[in-house]
């Protein structure tokens, strides 16, 4: 009883003293912290609080992005660095192509020039032995060895028989002053030349293909300029075989008039010359 | 314009005062809960309601402003720090204070690494620095009773005296038993008022 009374008491005379001091402690000066201390403890709370942008909170993740995008970068411009000679040699073959393209083309140009050339000479021979039968021919058959000229076309048309075939060949065979049978091989080894010009390109290089069709069309005069050809040659051989007919007669040889009807099966148009109708 | 308790306040800021005039009502303990949601505002109005006390807390113990100053800012960047940690079912001015003790405690031991704690026996025998101060003025003759004290009744009388806490809230803080606060008390109190007749 004595220790609770004796804590009883010390208890009030605690809370008195207490009291009193606080009082007394209350007088006292009032301290206060610096301003700025205020200022910086507050500003770190605001600090603390702050909401970082959502891609902040990735910081990491955002750096590793980025090296991963260099890194890609990096590699793709490596590789392309590394198909690049590739595409060059193709590019390189492509320009060789074009290049060998053109010179086939400048060749071709050259035969058409070559065969044109010639077929000129051929034509100057033929007139000169045209104008040779035309001296021993009337006057009257000049119009129509005129009208002959003027209708190549026609007489082109005509099928050649096997005979005519044949004193053709044996023309060409004999070495005769034929201006085709000497072009001819020419023009045909400069075309065939371009063809196969154009053949290597085709596979050289499947880009040429647009220019190998430019160059086509020069290759497609080929028929035109054959039809010209057989029409002289036919011109050609009458005139020699009516020469050759000729010559029998004046030789006194009666094989002429058997030569002579032979020609006009062959030639039923083509006119006589006044030797041979007399 | 409204003329509200002597003091002319446009009309846009009503809503402001009106916010503030609701947070002022609320406690410590819903503000530290809002601050930790991410409410600076909050923080702001705690910070008003304690600095002044614990400041002084701090200078009253080390008795030197630069020391203090140091305290004071350590101890509210550990209670920033520690704003996740808090819990409502304690009053905030218990976790503050107890935060705030173990900052000083930590700064004693930094400070003085070999000295053992004193225990209240060695320190009851012990005369303190206010003995040898002879001023005319009470508030000097208690600030040097004060800091004559040794440095458990010294820290559990100012904590009494600041805050207010209960025995059983500063033996909490403090970490030692209702007893032994109110033992702490009893021997500071007769030493300051010994001090003070004198």
């Amino acid at each position: 009883m004595n220790s609770i009374h004796n804590n009883g008491e010390n208890d009030k005379s605690l809370n008195e003293g207490l009291d009193k001091l606080s009082r007394v402690y209350g007088q006292l000066e009032q301290d206060e912290p610096p301003e700025l201390l205020d200022q910086a403890i507050l500003n770190s709370a605001h600090r603390a609080v702050e909401k970082k942008p959502h891609w902040m909170k990735f910081g990491w993740l955002h750096g590793l992005t980025t090296a991963a995008v260099f890194v890609l970068a990096f590699s793709i411009i490596l590789d392309q660095r590394e198909t690049a000679p590739g595409y060059e040699d193709a590019l390189r073959s492509t320009e060789t192509a074009v290049l060998q393209r053109e010179k086939a083309a400048k060749k071709l140009s050259v035969g058409e020039s070559k065969l044109e050339y010639s077929q000129q000479q051929g034509k100057e021979k033929e007139d000169e032995l045209r104008l040779k039968v035309q001296q021993n021919m009337p006057a009257a058959a000049a119009p129509v060895s005129a009208e002959m000229e003027s209708t190549p076309t026609e007489m082109a048309e005509q099928p050649a028989s096997k005979s005519q075939r044949s004193l053709y060949v044996s023309d060409d065979a004999s070495g005769k002053t034929d201006s085709d049978s000497k072009d001819a091989p020419a023009r045909e080894q400069i075309l065939e030349e371009a063809v196969m010009d154009e053949v290597d390109l085709m596979t050289a290089a499947p880009q040429a293909g647009a220019i190998s069709k430019q160059a086509s069309p020069a290759v497609a005069t080929e028929p035109l300029a054959s039809e010209v050809k057989s029409r002289a040659r036919i011109e050609t051989e009458a005139e020699q075989r009516l020469l050759a007919i000729i010559k029998l007669k004046q030789d006194g040889d009666d094989s002429w008039e058997t030569e002579l009807e032979s020609f006009r099966e062959d030639y039923p148009d083509y006119p006589l010359p006044i030797e041979l109708t007399d | 314009m409204l003329y509200i308790s002597g003091m002319t306040v446009p009309l846009g800021a009503l809503p402001l005062i009106s916010y503030a005039s609701f947070m002022q009502e609320k406690t410590d303990e819903q503000l530290m809960q809002q601050y930790a949601k991410g409410n600076a505002k909050a923080f702001d109005l705690l910070y008003a309601r304690h600095r002044g006390a614990l400041y002084r807390y701090f200078n009253r113990q080390v008795n030197n402003p630069a020391t203090a100053n140091d305290l004071y800012q350590g101890a509210w960047e550990k209670i920033i720090k520690a704003r996740g940690k808090y819990r409502p079912s304690s009053p905030f001015t218990a976790w503050m204070y107890r935060i705030a003790h173990n900052h000083l405690v930590d700064h004693y031991r930094q400070s003085r690494p070999a000295d053992p704690v004193e225990t209240e026996t060695l320190s009851d025998d012990r005369p303190g620095p206010a003995q040898d101060v002879i001023d005319g003025e009470q508030n000097d003759q208690l600030r040097a009773g004060i800091i004559g004290l040794p440095e458990e009744q010294r820290n559990t009388l100012l904590l009494k005296l600041e805050t207010g806490l209960k025995m059983e809230e500063i033996a909490k803080v403090t970490g030692v038993s209702r007893e032994t606060v109110k033992s702490r008390l009893r021997y500071a109190v007769n030493k300051l008022k010994r001090s003070l007749v004198e």
